[in-house]
């Protein structure tokens, strides 16, 4: 297949990923998470390139998902404490996750080629060329097969557990009495948004990242 | 103390710190409506939606002038201007279709800022140098270090007119802030308020972009006002005390940024704001989680003194 042909197969699989992750977000009225989201992974972003040295690893991605998840863990927090509601509580995390990268990457990585602002815009143009092999056997661009991934994740996510994450989603209380865990759920199916978020930067870049996610659901 | 006089008698030193110790205090005091009527997000779309503005006057600018402006006089107007227009279309569009608010407000934060980021992106890539266009992606992160006298004084402008409409309004804000219904009853002009107070948060968010940045901004906003939330139920001392928590935040980030060579200050200053915050919401009086925690476990105690005792 042409380079053409394998970028926009990439465009193409990182949109259906991100507007599968969006339409629960959208339906529960929590389209800010994934704005939040695009910016409280990159401390994980930068920890992880601190220690690795390398753009597009596999350690890169769980640690972006793990800061990720760290923000929602604190908003959870602050927000059960009952002293701030859960819009104001995800504003003060995620602009303080995301200083907390921009310091980090300011002192530890002056020297290297990483910005901040380099996930602020993706770059599809060059996701084409980074070349995954299994042995010889060539099996398309990196960021095909990690999107590809994430999206067979997803599916099956969804497939198996769609009933459950609908009743979560309009009826949380009646979620629970029946049996089943919303919060844990809710804690998968996020971790799952945040790992998707962190693979789509490297092609969308975070501002269409919320593009991606809200707006097709709507 | 001899570190604290040499910077109090370096000109840009002094600059930056009262730049943003005002920045601090406007924004400051300006979040707590935002922060009070639950539209603290709000703040997030407006200042990522002013980069658009800014990025568009920028090339107007360089167009009727050869050479983009970077003076805040201009740039300023740019910033409003987008920015409430993002607001409007998102009421336009909750109106009118069933999408919803926070759907509407991130479609609109996605348009802006992204439109923003292409314009500044063809500015920085043009084959043709645009004179001027060197430090525009300061706009993003925040440029406290090259504040100027100019800069002071449209800072003060700004401020200090807000500060103004905030007292001359501040009967009716207070009402229209908590109980939106009551204050048209008593026969408020509530569209004209609620386009006040967005205009004022647009005020308040447009002087710090020049301190933190577009994207870190709603720290600036939403994390002094929910610190000092903790501290008072009353409005007008939860005004003052959310100023003063922004003014010692960005007090804090420009001190730290000068002493230590590589840090940012920007980031630093929202560091500085989640730190208080954290302070306030675990140590306030009456409300803080440990002074609750604490509290308790006297009185329990005490009730277990005054059983021994009656026994």
């Amino acid at each position: 297949m042409s380079l053409i042909l394998w970028t926009i197969a990439i465009a193409v699989v990182t949109a259906i990923a991100c507007s599968l992750c969006g339409a629960l977000l959208v339906v529960r009225r929590e389209a800010f998470v994934s704005e939040g989201l695009s910016h409280a992974v990159l401390p994980g972003i930068v920890v992880s390139f601190v220690i690795f040295r390398d753009r597009s690893s596999f350690e890169l991605i769980v640690a972006a998902a793990a800061s990720g998840l760290l923000m929602v863990w604190l908003v959870h927090l602050i927000c059960r404490s009952g002293r701030v509601d859960q819009d104001a509580a995800l504003g003060i995390v995620f602009s303080g996750l995301f200083s907390v990268g921009v310091v980090l990457s300011n002192i530890r990585l002056r020297d290297v080629h990483f910005h901040a602002s380099c996930i602020i815009d993706g770059n599809l143009a060059l996701a084409g060329l980074r070349s995954f092999k299994v042995g010889d056997l060539y099996l398309g661009p990196t960021a095909f097969v990690s999107m590809s991934v994430i999206l067979v994740c997803l599916v099956a996510f969804l497939c198996v557990f769609f009933n459950s994450l609908k009743l979560t989603a309009f009826d949380e209380s009646l979620a629970e009495l029946v049996g089943l865990r919303p919060r844990i759920l809710r804690l998968i199916w996020l971790s799952l948004v945040s790992v998707t978020t962190v693979a789509a930067f490297e092609t969308a870049g975070t501002v269409l990242v919320v593009a991606l996610m809200v707006m097709p659901p709507l | 103390m001899q570190i604290l006089t040499d910077l109090f008698s370096d000109y840009t030193t002094r600059t930056v710190l009262l730049g943003s110790m005002g920045i601090g205090a406007v924004s400051g005091a300006l979040g707590c409506f935002s922060y009070l009527r639950r539209q603290s997000l709000i703040g997030d779309v407006v200042s990522h939606s002013s980069l658009l503005g800014i990025m568009v006057i920028f090339l107007v600018s360089y167009w009727l002038t050869g050479e983009g402006s970077k003076s805040l006089f201009v740039l300023i107007p740019g910033a409003l201007a987008s920015g409430v227009a993002s607001l409007v279309l998102t009421r336009w569009i909750v109106d009118r279709t069933p999408v919803r608010e926070d759907s509407g407000l991130g479609t609109m934060l996605a348009i802006f800022f992204g439109g923003g980021i292409l314009l500044l992106r063809y500015v920085q890539r043009s084959s043709t140098v645009i004179p001027g266009r060197r430090g525009l992606k300061d706009f993003l992160f925040g440029m406290s270090a090259s504040m100027t006298r100019d800069d002071l004084i449209m800072i003060a402008i700004i401020g200090g007119l807000s500060l103004l409409a905030l007292l001359a309004y501040w009967r009716q804000l207070k009402v229209f802030t908590f109980d939106p219904l009551f204050s048209h009853c008593l026969g408020f002009n509530t569209r004209f308020l609620s386009l006040l107070l967005i205009v004022l948060m647009v005020n308040g968010i447009v002087v710090g972009i020049q301190c933190v940045g577009v994207i870190l901004m709603i720290a600036l906003l939403v994390t002094p006002a929910a610190a000092a939330r903790q501290w008072t139920s009353s409005l007008g001392s939860m005004v003052l005390l959310s100023a003063v928590f922004g003014g010692m935040a960005g007090a804090a980030g420009s001190i730290t940024s000068s002493l230590v060579s590589k840090l940012p200050a920007g980031p630093v200053i929202v560091l500085a704001g989640c730190v208080i915050f954290l302070f306030s919401i675990l140590f306030a009086p009456r409300r803080g989680i440990l002074t609750v925690k604490l509290l308790q476990l006297r009185a329990a105690e005490e009730s277990d003194l005054d059983e021994g005792l009656a026994s």
